[in-house]
């Protein structure tokens, strides 16, 4: 019943939003009942993090984006020189969230929150085969080597 | 124990000359400390946390090592400025161009060894994270458009800075010989503590973001193998 009850806020609002921006049937009473729903900005950041929340989601995103890459920057950073380092971080990171934009485009156009069905449906069955089977021996790979990393005394 | 394997062949063919090097230097070394830590921490806490079904659930431990990212960054912050005053009194000489910090000579990228190659390959890797990102859209309650875009725009934003603070400040500081894993850097200190913690921390990290990468092997081999992730998914 806690979790429901503030998708069932967002939805509203949503629904409020929808309205106030195409339809246009908003007054100025309901300015006043979306402003008093609108949550706080101690709710917003400091309340606690719902499953299948905004928030939640961006941890869990940003910390499969945060990895042991991180630590290994400053190290790329001397073979490449520094300038060379920043203008690489930022324009990977900007390729980065525009192809993430791409496929959230499609996969809500489509309707499929899957990587691999994602591929299937628009490049055929076997290249999905083939995404898959490369995913898997990488991340394969990486929880491998976090194993080797936590466990190895030259890093500890 | 593949992992360990697969690191010793590799380093095996590089570093190791004899088989006593390699007993000696291997991961297997001093296994009657590191058996039981292993087995250990993947009893009590990667296989309770991997049986979890949805990756929404560990969105606490996410919260937790985003936390120790960004005290890591704070710690390269803190201790950067005793860093480099070190290089600039002990180690710079300035006759000698290979104790020179690289600002902008992109060339040095370019030799035979083709490091440029291999720190942009390392960037992008940096980075990937599309595989993950599936299981958090499909999670998201009122997953959008813009909704998504926001979280991703956040995630990427939060991720820059903390790999711009990380790579710009550990490079300055530890400009030559720069080690694989700046936390591994020489110290400055008689007992450098918070580096110490930054390492424990880190440690604990890896054992969190353990289960997170599993979710997604599991849906990657069940779609693989049954061409369909309801297994996952039952009750």
């Amino acid at each position: 019943m806690s979790v429901s009850e503030p998708e069932t806020k967002v939805n509203f609002l949503d629904d409020l939003r929808d309205e106030k921006n195409h339809v246009s049937l908003l007054n100025s009473k309901s300015e006043t009942t979306l402003s008093t729903l609108k949550k706080s900005f101690a709710d917003r950041w400091f309340s606690k993090i719902q499953a299948n929340s905004l928030r939640g989601s961006i941890f869990n995103l940003s910390i499969l984006l945060l990895g042991t890459g991180c630590l290994a920057l400053p190290n790329k950073m001397s073979l490449m020189s520094l300038t060379a380092g920043l203008i690489a971080i930022v324009c990977t990171g900007f390729a980065s969230y525009m192809t993430l934009y791409f496929l959230t485009f499609c996969s809500v156009k489509e309707n499929i929150f899957d990587y691999t069905f994602l591929v299937k449906k628009i490049y055929g069955k076997s290249l999905g085969k083939v995404l898959d089977a490369s995913l898997s021996l990488y991340i394969f790979g990486q929880i491998c080597l976090y194993q080797v990393i936590s466990n190895n005394k030259r890093f500890n | 124990m593949l992992g360990g394997i697969v690191y010793d062949l590799g380093n095996y063919v590089q570093d190791y000359d004899t088989l006593d090097d390699f007993f000696a230097y291997s991961f297997w070394d001093f296994y009657s400390y590191k058996y039981p830590i292993m087995f250990g921490i993947t009893f009590c806490i990667h296989i309770p946390l991997c049986l979890t079904k949805e990756v929404a659930k560990l969105r606490f431990t996410s919260l937790l090592g985003v936390s120790v990212y960004l005290i890591i960054a704070l710690i390269l912050i803190i201790e950067s400025p005793f860093y480099m005053e070190d290089y600039w009194t002990n180690i710079y000489l300035k006759d000698d161009p290979t104790t020179h910090v690289n600002f902008i000579d992109i060339s040095s990228g370019f030799t035979s060894k083709l490091n440029f190659f291999k720190g942009t390959g390392a960037i992008f890797f940096a980075y990937a994270c599309h595989f993950g990102a599936f299981p958090i859209m499909k999670n998201l309650s009122n997953p959008t458009i813009p909704r998504l875009s926001k979280v991703f725009s956040r995630s990427m934003t939060l991720a820059t800075c903390v790999y711009i603070t990380v790579a710009t400040l550990g490079f300055l500081s530890c400009p030559i010989n720069t080690p694989d894993f700046i936390v591994s850097r020489y110290s400055v200190f008689n007992h450098d503590i918070f580096i110490t913690l930054g390492k424990f921390l880190f440690i604990v990290v890896l054992f969190f973001k353990i289960p997170v990468h599993f979710n997604a092997l599991r849906l990657c081999l069940l779609r693989l193998i049954y061409d369909s992730t309801e297994y996952s998914q039952m009750k």
